[in-house]
């Protein structure tokens, strides 16, 4: 790219992310919906929402799930990838890539699953009845939903904590293990010490998640009337009787203020985590310390944590799809069925919901990459305000839940008339999916430009191609894998997505993740279940490609 | 007409300065390398001539073309510099075969495929490489990638070969071999090269002439045997070859000499900085000078042998008296004791 | 001869074919829908529910292709006016249970005014100056678990619940379900209807709080949760979707409280700005048909409003078996007194508060 254009990039990323967060604020100031006529200038919604108790409340909830989630996943993240990177810990290979499934499930389908599995009458809680008289727990609580969102973003942690555990010198341990200390005792005062930084920066970034639950407390919370920050932003159409998008805006806005801070501070985290890095010299394989007689206690550890947080709600969605009814009383055998997939034949919507996921994963990803591809080569080695000022645009919209940017897209699509045609299409659901994704796909973008040493490029040049040239020849076919991968990615996610599609969806925008939501809300659960094995298996089947190719899932 | 000219080069990177004010010129068919220490800058300059850095000051032409000028902000980026470069760690793609690497500058230049074939076969001939044309970096030596490298940037017939540490990534033993063979290639070739290194021995080897580079300035310039034979300053003496160092006062002084004196010892030398009676001087030998003698003599000194090294090709002596500390080679081992040990005075600099 | 016969059996077949099409040809509005071709639909009414109307109305009138848009009530209104507002384009038919909101819709100007000639078949409180037309006639009731909840503890009245729950509350602990107010629009309605007609309702919300129940905002949710046994009563649903779960799900019990029922009215309007204003009119004169009521009581078992349809499943079936109990929700701008801010808030305070929420 001529150095003239990559401005141009910046500018671009910086429309897309301006353009719906100013739709937000210029809304959070008006009385009503921008788009009626009366509308005017007043501040009754900062009043309003300042003053609910509700928002009080929601505000506290989601203060305690995002503290609760932390203190669960981040020493348990830590201690799985102490486990699984730096110790002889059997079947590692095998493990590891199923710790980072939970990432790549919907939230709606997971909590669904727990529903079905562990809910009042779910099938574990009635054998567990069964057992011993009673069902001990109760999924429909604020623990309960702290305990599986903590449990949920274990993956989140461990990818931090077990790249930095990698990238330590192995000498650090082994000089302490000739000094005569026993693997727990390396752990605790070198290891662990070491990857402090990236430790504390998966805390931050789990408790900044925490705000953004939404599929969770939906399912979860609804019955014990408890509203996060986003459940609460859900409910307030409700409320007033009338859709009340000046309040919706004003606890948008309140929520990016409580976000985007938390990102900031992150993003400096990660600069303090890179410096402790001791990276190995000739990156030299190094023994893994011995558990010894811990060694079946740890994959016990490990494999409880599976069985809870994927097997059980995974199943439980299975079984909700092929069962016709459910509950007490219910013999299972009795009641398997198949129709509940033949019954999405009926539901037009249902198919097209399917396709177009996998429409907009696919192309949609592709399409995606090349964006965040544009955007990171023109970032590429340049040395401008230019790049910091992108760095901190990309922050914002990882700030903002998918259901807010979904929202103001749709404003966007409503307010703005030229563009107002493409809303009704795939077009605008896919810009809104790659702005939430923006930092997520400019970070995998640049990982794979960063190892493209910056001789293979000045080789080049020096030999007499231009920029331009340079990026084609050089530059992109050596990123090609990494591009190949971050499409894979992608497009997991994206089928994935559930709250960016919600307040788009429509005929035409029909996709599996806002269609749950949408069904959750008029309790068609044997369509839902059904929708989510599909959703499951798509997603399954790509992330078998993927682990077949080797794509690397950490980013 | 030179082929390249620098002028008062100036960058600062960061809070440091890496080059005050340096400048030099490359004669056509000549050698030239710039040794120095790591931070001396000579990477910089190096990457400035190429166009891949931007100094803040200075004047760079090739072959009388200015393509780079601080003062009026003319800058012709490296893509148009039309320079050839070897990098330290080869840059090879490996994505492209070995052919590819080096018909790259060729079919950029827009070569017909013909003409490509001709020159890539015979460059990879020349250099022992046609065996290898549809192999990939991953398939190749440490060697055999160098010796890529320098045929990528030399098939396009470039004014000047610019090689940034090109031997420093082989192992020890290859490097020996290299050199010369380096050396000899590019004589052959017959253009103008700038050569930087930190080892001072491929420096005198390779080089026609030498840069010494430190902190950014230039310490001395000029052929090997000068740099290494008569230092000016004491960076200088004291970065080429391995020295001894004698630390005394100035007794006394005459015509070009001085006399150091330490606890129990005395020694003449060549005074090659100013100094007055009675200051601090350090002198400076190298190794080889100093030899084991049968007895008594002008700076003869009769010091007691404390070690002996086997380093293989000879033998390292350990020597002292007073505060006096010496290294001298020999041949055969020698038991500890006392011996006559000469350090001649015109190979003592005093500074 | 025989190819006479076969021809003569063939015209026949044909015109057997075309007869329906005769009929619907007749409709005035018919010409000028087919030059329109297409309809968009907003209801909330689910796509299971209404298939079989969907399919009886393209046996009428298949040169329409219709664009069915399932979405909640709230998803309705927000689109809607939204869309309005924008000048996008937007639905052409509204429907929806939220009785509240499209009579907001209508009576703020975005309803057509259209004297459907189905008119005469209805209740004069079913219609709302020809522009909001009331299409069903359906009983809140009360839903049960019939494996679970024993015989005894089946509610048959309003009054016998408050009875029961004081006096077997071990029965009800945490098993009861009922709409959220806050979140859900109908269940709102429903809840301030209750607190219109029956005295004791505060109490009953009190008897609500001490049982646990819990709130949602889907009947469907509910439904579920009494059919696999986490609760064993769900209270005030609308009738027909237990009828239609029911035949999924054996063990679903129904029951149309005896003191009184209320019933009430999914409403549909023409947008009025409807690009296929046409089309809409021929739809909205088909569900207030005979023949579109009978399909909707008989296949979809939503219960019709027009009192000629044959079946338990409609008005006359209701009124039939409760009587003076049924107390339809009016259609008219009444209703809207609960869309106003401070009642409402109200309402819901007085609401948690009882809940002990």
């Amino acid at each position: 790219m001529r150095p003239t254009l990559r401005p141009f990039a910046v500018i671009g990323v910086a429309l897309v992310v301006f353009g719906p967060l100013g739709l937000i604020l210029y809304q959070s100031f008006l009385g009503e919906a921008f788009f009626s006529p009366t509308a005017r200038f007043s501040l009754g919604a900062y009043r309003y929402v300042f003053t609910d108790s509700g928002f009080h409340s929601a505000f506290g909830t989601s203060l305690l799930v995002s503290f609760g989630m932390t203190l669960i996943s981040v020493p348990l993240g830590s201690l799985l990838a102490f486990l699984l990177v730096r110790t002889d810990l059997p079947g590692k290979k095998l493990l590891e890539p199923w710790l980072l499934v939970p990432i790549f499930l919907s939230p709606v389908v997971l909590a669904f699953g727990y529903v079905v599995a562990v809910g009042p009458v779910g099938f574990f809680s009635l054998w567990t009845k069964a057992l011993i008289g009673r069902v001990p727990w109760n999924l429909y609580s604020l623990y309960g939903l702290i305990v599986i969102a903590g449990l949920t973003h274990v993956p989140h942690s461990f990818l931090y904590v077990s790249s930095a555990l990698r990238s330590l010198d192995p000498s650090v341990e082994e000089a302490a293990r000739v000094a005569g200390a026993g693997p727990w005792r390396i752990a605790a005062t070198v290891s662990l010490p070491l990857v402090l930084p990236s430790i504390l920066f998966s805390g931050a970034l789990i408790f900044l998640l925490g705000f953004e639950l939404f599929g969770l407390p939906l399912v979860l919370g609804d019955p014990a009337g408890l509203l996060v920050l986003t459940t609460y932003l859900y409910k307030l159409t409700n409320l007033l009787g009338v859709p009340s998008y000046h309040l919706m805006a004003v606890v948008a806005l309140a929520i990016v203020a409580l976000t985007f801070p938390l990102v900031y501070a992150q993003r400096r985290m990660l600069r303090t985590a890179g410096r402790f890095a001791v990276i190995g010299g000739k990156g030299q394989a190094f023994r893994p310390l011995p558990l010894g007689a811990l060694r079946w206690p740890a994959v016990g550890i490990v494999l409880l944590w599976l069985a809870v947080t994927v097997l059980l709600p995974l199943v439980g969605v299975a079984l909700r799809s092929v069962v016709s009814q459910w509950g007490e009383g219910i013999q299972l055998s009795e009641v398997l069925t198949l129709d509940h997939f033949r019954e999405l034949q009926g539901h037009p919507n249902l198919i097209r919901g399917i396709l177009n996921t996998l429409l907009l994963g696919g192309i949609g990803g592709a399409l995606s990459v090349a964006f965040y591809a544009a955007v990171g080569l023109a970032a590429h080695r340049w040395q401008s305000r230019w790049v910091s000022f992108l760095d901190y645009l990309v922050m914002l919209p990882r700030a903002l839940p998918g259901l807010i940017v979904g929202l103001a897209f749709l404003w966007v699509f409503l307010f703005f008339k030229p563009i107002a045609p493409l809303r009704t299409t795939l077009f605008s659901l896919w810009l809104a999916y790659t702005v939430v994704w923006l930092a997520y796909g400019l970070r995998l973008i640049s990982a794979s430009l960063l190892q493209v040493k910056p001789e293979l490029e000045e080789a080049a040049r020096v030999i007499g191609a231009r920029q331009g040239k340079v990026y084609r020849d050089v530059t992109l076919p050596l990123i090609r894998f990494g591009l190949v991968g971050s499409w894979l990615l992608m497009f997991m996610m994206f089928v994935r997505e559930y709250s960016t599609g919600v307040y788009l969806l429509g005929p035409g925008t029909e996709v599996i993740g806002s269609l749950i939501v949408s069904l959750w809300g008029t309790g068609a659960l044997d369509l839902i279940s059904a929708l989510s094995v599909i959703e499951v298996a798509a997603v399954g089947l790509i992330l078998f490609i993927a682990l077949r190719l080797g794509v690397r899932l950490d980013a | 007409m030179p082929d390249l000219i620098a002028r008062d080069i100036e960058k600062q990177l960061g809070a440091a300065q890496v080059l005050c004010g340096v400048s030099f010129e490359l004669q056509p068919g000549e050698v030239l390398a710039l040794l120095g220490p790591s931070g001396s800058g000579k990477t910089t300059l190096l990457r400035s001539v190429a166009g891949l850095e931007r100094p803040d000051k200075g004047k760079i032409e090739i072959r009388g073309k200015v393509v780079f000028d601080a003062a009026s902000g003319f800058e012709i980026p490296a893509e148009q510099r039309g320079l050839g470069l070897v990098f330290q760690s080869y840059a090879i793609w490996p994505h492209r075969s070995v052919f590819e690497n080096v018909a790259y500058g060729l079919r950029l230049r827009r070569a017909s495929d013909a003409e490509v074939r001709q020159k890539v076969g015979d460059i990879l001939k020349r250099l022992g490489l046609d065996h290898l044309a549809d192999r990939y970096a991953h398939q190749l030596s440490g060697g055999q990638q160098q010796r890529v490298a320098l045929a990528r940037a030399i098939v396009y017939s470039p004014p000047v070969l610019l090689l940034d540490e090109p031997l420093s990534n082989l192992d020890a033993k290859l490097r020996e071999d290299a050199r010369a063979w380096l050396r000899e290639l590019i004589k052959q070739i017959g253009n103008s090269a700038l050569y930087v290194t930190h080892d001072q021995t491929e420096a005198l080897a390779i080089a026609d002439r030498v840069l010494l580079l430190d902190r950014g300035q230039i310490q001395q310039e000029g052929p090997p045997e000068e740099i290494y034979g008569s230092p000016s300053s004491r960076f200088t003496a004291e970065f080429m070859g391995s020295n001894n160092r004698v630390e005394g006062k100035i007794a006394e002084r005459a015509d070009g000499r001085a006399r150091l004196e330490g606890k129990g010892w005395s020694l003449w030398g060549k005074l090659q900085a100013e100094k007055i009676l009675g200051a601090t001087g350090t002198g400076l030998v190298r190794v080889e000078r100093v030899r084991m003698v049968d007895g008594g003599g002008e700076n003869h000194l009769k010091m007691q042998l404390t070690s002996a090294l086997y380093l293989g090709e000879r033998w390292e002596y350990v020597l002292q008296l007073g505060d006096l500390r010496m290294r001298a080679w020999g041949e055969t081992s020698r038991p500890a004791g006392e011996y006559w040990v000469s350090i001649p005075a015109d190979g003592l600099w005093i500074f | 001869m025989k190819k006479f016969l076969s021809g003569l059996m063939f015209l026949a077949f044909f015109a057997g074919q075309h007869s329906p099409s005769d009929a619907a040809e007749s409709h005035p509005n018919a010409a000028a829908a087919r030059k329109e071709g297409k309809l968009i639909i907003y209801s909330s009414t689910d796509s299971a529910s209404v298939e079989p109307l969907l399919q009886d109305f393209k046996a009428l009138y298949p040169f329409l292709q219709v664009e069915y848009n399932d979405l909640n009530t709230t998803e309705i209104y927000n689109r809607f006016t939204a869309e309005s507002a924008s000048g996008a384009g937007t639905a052409d038919f509204m429907w929806s249970s939220a009785m509240d909101l499209q009579i907001q819709l209508a009576s703020k100007g975005n309803a057509l005014n259209y004297a459907s000639p189905e008119n005469a078949g209805l209740p004069k409180w079913a219609v709302w100056q020809n522009q909001a037309y009331g299409t069903t006639f359906e009983p809140v009731s009360i839903a049960y678990n019939k494996r679970l909840l024993p015989a005894d503890a089946v509610p048959q009245s309003h009054a016998d619940f408050v009875r029961l729950l004081k006096a077997k509350p071990e029965v009800f602990h945490d098993k009861i379900a009922t709409f959220d107010p806050e979140k859900s629009g109908v269940g709102f309605l429903m809840m301030t209807q209750d607190a219109k007609v029956f005295p004791q309702f505060w109490d009953l919300a009190k008897e609500f709080g001490g049982a646990g129940a819990k709130v949602y905002t889907s009947t469907g949710a509910m439904l579920e949760k009494v059919g696999s046994g986490e609760h064993t009563l769900a209270y005030n649903i609308i009738g027909s979707y237990v009828l239609l779960r029911q035949k999924k799900d054996a063990s679903l019990g129904l029951v149309l409280p005896r003191d009184y029922t209320l019933a009430f009215s999914r409403i549909a309007f023409i947008s009025k700005n409807a690009r296929n204003p046409n089309a809409a009119k021929l739809f909205l004169d088909y569900i207030l048909s005979k023949r579109g009521q009978t399909v909707m009581s008989e296949k979809s078992l939503v219960y019709s409003i027009r009192s000629d349809v044959p079946g338990q499943i409609t008005a006359a079936g209701l009124n039939k078996d409760l009587g003076k109990a049924v107390k339809p929700i009016e259609v008219n701008t009444d209703i809207l007194a609960g869309l106003e801010q401070n009642k409402r808030l109200e309402f819901m305070k007085q609401w948690k508060e009882a809940l002990r929420r």
